[in-house]
């Protein structure tokens, strides 16, 4: 369910992305008039976008981690080996709610604007560390899955 | 020894390195090299963000563009309203200090630090990216131009003028895409520093200048607290005025050799068109009384009253 | 320098038991900040450096590139552009080597990653060379070396995230990639000569095809033609930016798939979109913890003193540039590509911008070291991204496959470093 709408909302922020851009073109060659701020828009959406797959990451155990050691340490330490790795998780995810926590509190007292479009920061930031913290419930839930049925680790990468 | 960490935002060759280098000595050599001013390799923020990481301690001092702290401090667009550079940046930007100083420090206190200094960059040009040179308002008014957020955006978008708005940072993509087919919010030495000198063509002189850009310079309140009685008044000393002096010359000089080189590289320049002048002061009028309207409210001050005072005061300072 | 260098001591340790990496990087990141600075200014840089980079505009490029990728991948184009490299290079002995890999350059020419360049055309290719009974191995380290022309021939997703990192161009980066690109396709399709040349059972010979039916086979990849063309072209032509051209290319290359009968239906899409989501979001936990650790380098001075270092040593621009490669082939040997990327450029920026060196060029010699990292034992990801497509295949005899290309692309790389015109020139053109 959660998955459903983080998902949802990053391909609605892709897809936002995609038209302004393709507008944007479409405008400046065929009007000549270019979009007013239409770069700060995608950036925007992008600061969305960019927290939407912290839970599906955090859910299914997804979050990048270097491999030399894995089949010996699986081995011989399996049960700390998956231990270091959910448990870093979640104070990782964690400390990215509390960063950003604390930016929110920050804005409240230093309001901040974007530069061109004068978008109050606090809303932007606000949705950010709420997926922030949809991505911590992620690992929480993937925790209580682990035992279970402990999902094998790969390595994982995106390059 | 107290060390006082400094982040600027001006890459390892630029301009004002001799100048930021000069300042620490010369404060290093007043307290007896009790306090040193040391630099960061790179920016510890983005450039909106220089404030708050200086009142946070990540770094003990920076300067930030005034454009940033303008929507909750007023005060610092003061020599950002229109038309009031007349060209002598260095006059300009000790006019801006002494004023700043004088009318909005006691009452713009901007929380968590302590403001020492301010300084301008040259005055802003209106360029085009294309062959031809923009000669009429109608020239302009058939182009796509980049222009710097702010005072010039806000008087471009009254011109009802195609524009695209960004941090100056983005200028060389934007001009070496054709996004864009003039430029407006660089300065003769930001045109080459940015890389949009290879697709400039062709530059408009104006003075006054629709505006300059003006950058605040400051300490961590605690850090700057923290000094002796002696020590702050040996930062006063070659802060302040002679700082805003300092850099507001080597900015002109940077401009000068810019220019030439510019020039040298096939750049023409022609007087602005006075079709395109009037149509911009009639559009920045607005500005001013938008800015007047938010310094009124917010200290009382006479805003438009200030301005005329200020110009006539950079007029002084810039015939000396 | 000694806390820096404890730093990244803490970091490999974290990381080799298992943190994540992004909390490692983040964590090694804000305690230092927290040592130097105090905790305040650790939250204050951090949070900066998060939302900055949450909202940068030239990182946009990346879901976008990533959303094309995945949606080419699904778009059965792979199929067509190794039919169409086997009906010209399938009469030659290694044939099907040789089809895969310009079919893997194909690909790379309309996605920007590696992983899923080898990952699409191990199921195309490797298939059809078990077929015709070439050596395991071999096939397989075909493929995954010519995976990693996916991030050399532009859109590439780590040119740009250098890009972003060293304030470098996007656009010249990935027009300096093209040259450079070309010149690893015809070093590895020359390794395939010579191996099958020492070994002729390795890659037998395929069956010749008349004039005709080969055009026709071309025919069938005109969508990654017009795709690279109009992603390239824009750029080139100075029509719009990396980033709109990555727009323009998603909805270019979902169309064509629509074309084909793709991404009608919700499963499908939410495929596409689920990955590019997820995917956006692990890149971009790593890349913020990475910003934020290079604040934590940059305020301990590390580049200061690492200038320093440099001037004394005498070591000169070229000299510097060897010393980061060999580096990033050690971490490359464990690392991931855009770690890497990542966690060294920051520190040796100054240094290498203090010694004039041209930061295009060095971008893509950087891009071929991580490629090597890709491909390299211990840890290679495109050689496990094969294995996990083809899990038949042993592991060594992948390694062992990549053998030779590892040799192809280390000369690829010297060729760059002795001249720097086949990085240079054509952005050169362009300015
Ligand atoms: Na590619
Ligand atoms: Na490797």
């Amino acid at each position: 369910m959660i998955r459903k709408v983080t998902v949802v909302l990053g391909a609605l922020c892709l897809v936002a992305m995609i038209l302004v851009t393709c507008a944007e073109v479409v405008m400046r060659y065929f009007f000549a008039h270019p979009i007013f701020g239409s770069a700060e828009m995608t950036q925007l959406l992008f600061g969305v976008l960019a927290f939407c797959g912290f839970f599906a990451v955090g859910r299914d155990r997804g979050h990048v981690n270097v491999s030399l050691f894995e089949p010996f340490l699986l081995k011989r330490f399996n049960r700390g080996y998956r231990a270091i790795f959910d448990v870093m998780s979640l104070i990782g995810s964690g400390a990215i709610v509390g960063i950003l926590g604390w930016r929110l509190w920050d804005l409240t007292e230093y309001p901040e604007t974007t530069v061109v479009l004068r978008v109050p920061m606090i809303w932007i930031v606000a949705i950010m560390a709420l997926l922030a913290l949809l991505g911590v419930v992620g690992v929480l839930a993937s925790m209580r899955d682990e035992r279970r049925a402990p999902p094998p680790h790969s390595p994982q990468s995106f390059e | 020894v107290t060390e006082l960490t400094f982040s600027s935002l001006f890459p390892p060759n630029h301009f004002s390195w001799p100048v930021f280098r000069a300042w620490s000595d010369d404060i290093a050599a007043a307290t007896n090299g009790e306090v040193r001013i040391v630099f960061t390799p790179q920016s510890v923020s983005p450039p909106p963000g220089v404030v708050d990481a200086v009142r946070n301690g990540v770094a003990d001092a920076g300067f930030i563009f005034n454009g940033f702290l303008g929507q909750n401090y007023p005060g610092v667009m003061l020599t950002q309203m229109p038309f009031i550079d007349l060209g002598d940046t260095a006059a300009t930007s000790r006019v801006f200090w002494e004023n700043y100083q004088e009318h909005f420090a006691p009452v713009e206190r901007i929380r968590g630090v302590e403001v020492v200094s301010a300084f301008h960059l040259g005055p802003n040009i209106l360029c085009s990216t294309t062959d031809t040179p923009l000669s009429t308002l109608e020239d302009l008014q058939s182009r796509r131009v980049w222009v710097l957020p702010g005072t010039i955006s806000e008087t471009m978008a009254n011109m009802g003028l195609a524009i695209t708005a960004s941090p100056a940072v983005q200028v060389q993509e934007l001009v070496s895409r054709n996004t864009v087919d003039a430029i407006f919010g660089l300065t003769q030495e930001t045109v080459v520093s940015f890389g949009a000198a290879p697709y400039t063509k062709s530059c408009l002189d104006m003075s006054p200048a629709l505006q300059s850009a003006s950058f605040l310079v400051f300490f961590n309140q605690r850090a700057f607290d923290r000094l002796t009685d002696e020590q702050r008044a040996a930062v006063m000393e070659y802060s302040g005025s002679a700082f805003a002096e300092r850099m507001g010359a080597a900015a002109a000089e940077a401009d000068t050799v810019m220019r030439a080189q510019l020039e040298a590289s096939g750049v023409t320049y022609a007087p602005v068109d006075p079709g395109i002048l009037e149509a911009m002061h009639n559009a920045s009028d607005a500005v001013l009384t938008q800015w007047a309207a938010a310094v009124q409210s917010a200290y009382g001050i006479d805003g438009r009253a200030l301005v005329e005072e200020v110009r006539a005061e950079i007029e002084a300072a810039s015939a000396e | 320098m000694t806390l820096a260098l404890t730093g990244f001591a803490l970091l490999l340790l974290l990381a080799f038991i298992g943190v994540p990496l992004a909390f490692a990087t983040l964590a090694v990141g804000f305690f230092g900040l927290t040592y130097l600075r105090g905790f305040d200014a650790a939250l204050a840089v951090s949070s900066q450096w998060m939302v900055d980079t949450a909202t940068n505009y030239n990182l946009t490029i990346i879901p976008l590139f990533v959303l094309m990728g995945a949606f080419i991948h699904r778009s059965g184009i792979s199929r067509d552009l190794f039919a169409a490299s086997y009906a010209w290079m399938g009469r030659f002995r290694g044939g099907l080597a040789l089809s895969g890999i310009l079919s893997c350059a194909g690909f790379a020419a309309v996605c920007g990653s590696s992983l899923a360049t080898a990952a699409t055309m191990t199921r195309v290719a490797v298939p059809t060379m078990r077929e015709f009974k070439y050596n395991d191995g071999f096939s397989a380290g075909t493929i995954a070396a010519g995976g990693t022309l996916g991030i050399m021939i532009p859109p590439s997703v780590p040119l740009a995230i250098y890009g972003i990192v060293a304030g470098e161009d996007i656009a010249q980066l990935f027009i300096a990639g093209i040259l450079p690109g070309l010149m690893l396709v015809g070093l590895f399709m020359l390794a395939v000569v010579i191996m099958t040349w020492l070994r002729p059972g390795i890659g037998p010979r395929g069956e010749a095809m008349g004039l005709r039916a080969t055009l026709r086979a071309s025919y069938s990849t005109w969508p990654v033609i017009i795709l690279f063309g109009v992603i390239l072209g824009g750029i080139y032509g100075g029509i719009f930016t990396p980033t709109e051209a990555a727009g323009v290319g998603c909805a270019g290359a979902f169309l064509f798939g629509v074309a084909r009968g793709h991404f009608l239906d919700r499963a499908s899409l939410w495929a596409v979109f689920s990955e590019t989501v997820t995917t956006t979001a692990m890149i971009f936990a790593i890349v913020f913890s990475a910003l934020i650790l290079a604040q934590f380098i940059n305020l301990t001075g590390m580049p200061y003193a690492l200038q320093a270092a440099v001037t004394a040593w005498g070591l000169g621009p070229v000299g510097l540039v060897l010393l980061i490669c060999a580096i990033c082939v050690l971490l490359g040997m464990v690392f991931e590509s855009i770690g890497i990327l990542l966690l060294i450029i920051p520190v040796f920026l100054p240094a290498l911008s203090a010694l004039g060196v041209d930061l295009i060029w060095f971008g893509i010699l950087v891009i071929i070291v991580i490629e090597l990292g890709l491909i390299s034992p211990p840890i290679g990801m495109n050689v496990f991204t094969v294995k996990s497509v083809a899990p038949e295949i042993p592991l060594t005899a992948i390694f062992l496959g990549v053998m030779p290309y590892i040799v192809a692309m280390v000369l690829g790389g010297l060729l760059i470093l002795m001249f720097p015109p086949i990085a240079t020139f054509l952005p050169n053109v362009m300015r």
